[in-house]
């Protein structure tokens, strides 16, 4: 058996790939000519197959647009004022802490996330099967320290939104807590179910992406009085 | 107190409310202004309330037009509000700023309506508190911000962002070289057209529709909305659909081959596609009907991944 002779040809072959050129071509006809009397080769294959589906699986993965959102604009910061410090003149005291905790809270988000994209590296292959609970605890433990300090600030803030906005980021907070008790619930139940735990962790991760929106939002509208301000409240009554 | 004396109370209660009201003065005045734009420059909106509408068209200029608008009992009073409006046009370096001055963002008492036109090949960056965006014909980059309103974005060639809280996200004919992130909070997001490679679509309490997309990599997620998918699948392109208790249906053509894994903790799971190979029901209790699917549908070029915690999942031939 001469198995390495077809070695260049196997990353294309397990990714369905057909060379163009009918030299390449000829060569693939003879390496699955080789393959059907080859146990070696079918068995390699199959490894292989299974590889590139479970990476593929892992792949589908984006970071969450919030993740990229805060360094996008962690470095428009440095780049310039944003607009609407321009419009609130001095309200920079009232951006630093938002902006220093929703860093804190990132960090721990991230950390969190690379916990939980740990944990779901395996999910592909286990359909059914039990994992250890343990290894989402860490995970869940960041989002709760994250999601206590967004609170906390979110909570500060909370005037400076308009009551519509308010209402709405409550209702939805509220829907998300409603997630996160059903999944705690569903693992209190089914310790080991997969299923649960990753409804969990999104669900706190949700959490944690909408608080600090909430917290943003309330930084971005919440304005300091200025001269204008107050002939505006004159004229207004 | 009497019945009469309690009809006359309320009579005046009534007049009190109504008068203002109706005495509402509306006090308006135009802005119009145009600027220059070289090839691929940018422009960039910042509204605080009111809606913005632009459109890209040829050409090197650009228009704005737009109306300042103040409602108050007080005629004098509205005019003063209104003279506060600034509208500050800014040309450098070949990108266009436009920013709405107001004393009190958070509930002044007036709104600025842009219409705006740009040369189609300028990429947009816009933002409001308050108000509706509505983009379209755009070839170059689109970010569109709002925090109550809805944003709808048409024939945009390179979108990148749709963000808002209260409003709904519609897309429409549109593509993307890079990564798209569409969101909103309680709205619904409805995309019909989409070609894109790696695309994000995500909402808390709303509904997410799909319909007629071409996307290599698509992340869908909701908390308690309902997901839609209805088209093709791209070949070797990746899905993940995910709700906690909404429910989630894939209505696929079937020309593209995919593997799919399907989950839900308490909801079902039903499929009218025949699979290669896999198993149905692995996680489902007596009577409860299948909660876990697996299976190879074609060469299974395709990876599809669906998730639901209570809600029901669906595979369904178009």
């Amino acid at each position: 058996m001469n198995c390495e002779l077809y070695d260049d040809l196997l990353d294309d072959y397990v990714d369905g790939v057909r060379a163009t050129d009918h030299r390449r071509d000829e060569r693939f006809a003879a390496f699955e000519h080789h393959l059907a009397g080859c146990t070696g080769c079918q068995a390699l294959v199959a490894d292989l197959t299974s590889i590139r589906l479970a990476a593929s699986t892992l792949d589908a993965h984006i970071p969450p647009p919030r993740l990229w959102a805060t360094i996008a604009s962690s470095i428009e910061e440095q780049q310039r004022q944003p607009w609407w410090k321009r419009q609130l003149g001095g309200a920079f005291s009232a951006w630093v802490p938002p902006a220093v905790a929703a860093s804190i809270a990132l960090l721990l988000v991230a950390a969190g996330w690379n916990v939980w994209q740990q944990g779901r590296v395996e999910t592909p292959q286990q359909v059914g099967t039990p994992q250890p609970e343990a290894e989402s605890v860490p995970a869940e433990q960041h989002y709760e320290q994250a999601i206590a300090g967004l609170q906390q600030l979110a909570d500060a803030q909370n005037g400076a939104l308009d009551p519509e906005t308010r209402a709405v980021l409550t209702k939805n907070l509220a829907v998300i807590d409603r997630a996160i008790n059903e999944s705690r619930a569903a693992l209190a139940q089914e310790p080991a179910s997969t299923l649960a735990q990753e409804s969990l962790l999104e669900a706190l991760e949700t959490k944690v992406a909408l608080l600090q929106d909430t917290v943003a939002l309330a930084s971005d509208t919440g304005g300091t009085p200025d001269e204008a301000t107050g002939a505006a409240k004159e004229l207004n009554q | 107190m009497s019945y009469a004396a309690r009809i006359v109370i309320a009579a005046l209660v009534g007049i009190t409310l109504a008068v203002p009201a109706a005495a509402q003065n509306d006090v308006t005045e135009r802005f119009s202004k145009a600027a220059h734009l070289d090839p691929n420059g940018i422009f960039d909106l910042t509204n605080v309330i009111g809606d913005i509408v632009i459109t890209g068209t040829t050409g090197r200029d650009v228009t704005i037009e737009a109306i300042k608008r103040v409602q108050r009992p007080n005629p004098r009073a509205a005019r003063a509000l209104l003279a506060m409006i600034d509208i500050q046009v800014t040309e450098q370096a070949n990108r266009v700023e436009v920013r709405t001055i107001v004393p009190r963002p958070r509930n002044f008492p007036g709104s600025v309506d842009f219409t705006v036109m740009v040369p189609e090949d300028a990429s947009v960056i816009v933002k409001t508190i308050t108000g509706s965006i509505r983009a379209s014909n755009i070839k170059g980059e689109l970010r569109a911000d709002t925090v109550a309103g809805s944003i709808a974005a048409s024939g945009v060639r390179k979108l990148a962002a749709l963000k808002c809280v209260t409003g709904d996200v519609e897309i429409s004919d549109a593509g993307a070289d890079d990564p798209v992130t569409a969101s909103t909070v309680s709205g619904n997001l409805v995309v019909r057209g989409l070609r894109a490679r790696a695309v994000q679509l995500t909402s808390v309490s709303g509904n997410i529709h799909i319909e007629d997309a071409q996307i290599e990599r698509l992340m869908v997620k909701t908390v308690q909305g309902n997901l839609d998918y209805a088209g093709d699948l791209t070949r070797s392109g990746r899905y993940e659909f995910n709700s906690h208790s909404g429910d989630i249906r894939l209505v696929l053509s079937g020309n593209t081959g995919f593997e799919v894994l399907a989950n839900t903790f308490s909801g079902m799971v039903r499929s009218d596609f025949t699979f290669n190979r896999g198993r149905a029901g692995a996680e489902g209790g007596a009577g409860q009907g299948p909660r876990a699917l697996r299976g190879a549908f074609g060469d299974a070029s395709a990876m599809v991944a669906v998730r639901a915690f209570s809600g029901n999942i669906s595979l369904a031939r178009r």
